[in-house]
């Protein structure tokens, strides 16, 4: 109903989806172009896994955000000389939030928010204790940093 | 360059940021965000283990 307030559901991406309507600034044609060429492919072939929010009271799925996880690793890495008795394992297992983002008209709306809290949750609660899994991680863009410290991320360094 | 990174890749820490990174994971205190987030988030994987679906309410208006 007019003045309610928007809902949407979050839910594994489905080659049914439609992908072409989806608006991002010109600077993020790479999250653009993963969304309509890989996402699906990637979807299927368990490279990586996507998680969109369509808006739920559509029946035409127009997917408004989404959000790609796939497995990952941090490695630490030594100089030879630095650490002659260095560790034995200095890698550790994460999955890595390799995509997020939201359709400029939708900005705003808690989407991407509640797509980070979403992978939290099934890192957490359905990875960490299957399968080793040591970090959830991710690599933002600069004038995203405040957004992921704001949701419990902490920043490493910038590259 | 003490990190290396791409989307589909991992991370490689080396340098000083070893150092930065590995105090951070050893004496850093989960902050209270992170610890809304992970709250919110098994609820979020609670439902959706069950539905298939998560249902959210946004913040703006139709």
């Amino acid at each position: 109903m007019p003045g309610d307030p928007r809902t949407f559901d979050i839910r594994s991406i489905q080659s049914t989806d439609k992908l072409n309507k989806f608006k991002l600034s010109r600077a993020n044609d790479a999250l653009r172009a993963f969304l309509k060429k890989n996402a699906v492919s990637f979807q299927e072939t368990d490279i990586a896994k996507t998680y969109v929010a369509v808006d739920s009271a559509s029946e035409a799925s127009s997917v408004r955000a989404y959000i790609t996880i796939a497995l990952s690793e941090i490695r630490k890495e030594y100089a030879e000389l630095d650490v002659p008795d260095a560790e034995r394992y200095p890698h550790f297992p994460a999955v890595k939030i390799a995509r997020l983002a939201t359709d400029v008209g939708f900005e705003g709306q808690g989407m991407g928010s509640s797509l980070i809290e979403f992978v939290v949750g099934l890192v957490t609660k359905q990875i960490m204790p299957f399968v080793g899994c040591r970090f959830l991680i991710l690599d933002a863009n600069p004038e995203k940093i405040d957004f992921y410290k704001k949701r419990g991320f902490f920043l490493v360094d910038r590259i | 360059m003490a990190i290396r990174s791409s989307p589909f890749t991992g991370v490689v820490i080396s340098g000083n940021d070893i150092a930065k990174f590995e105090k951070q994971v050893e004496k850093t205190a989960p902050s209270k965000a992170a610890k809304n987030t992970f709250v919110q988030g098994q609820r979020l994987a609670e439902e959706y283990s069950k539905n298939g679906f998560v249902r959210v309410e946004g913040k703006g208006k139709r």
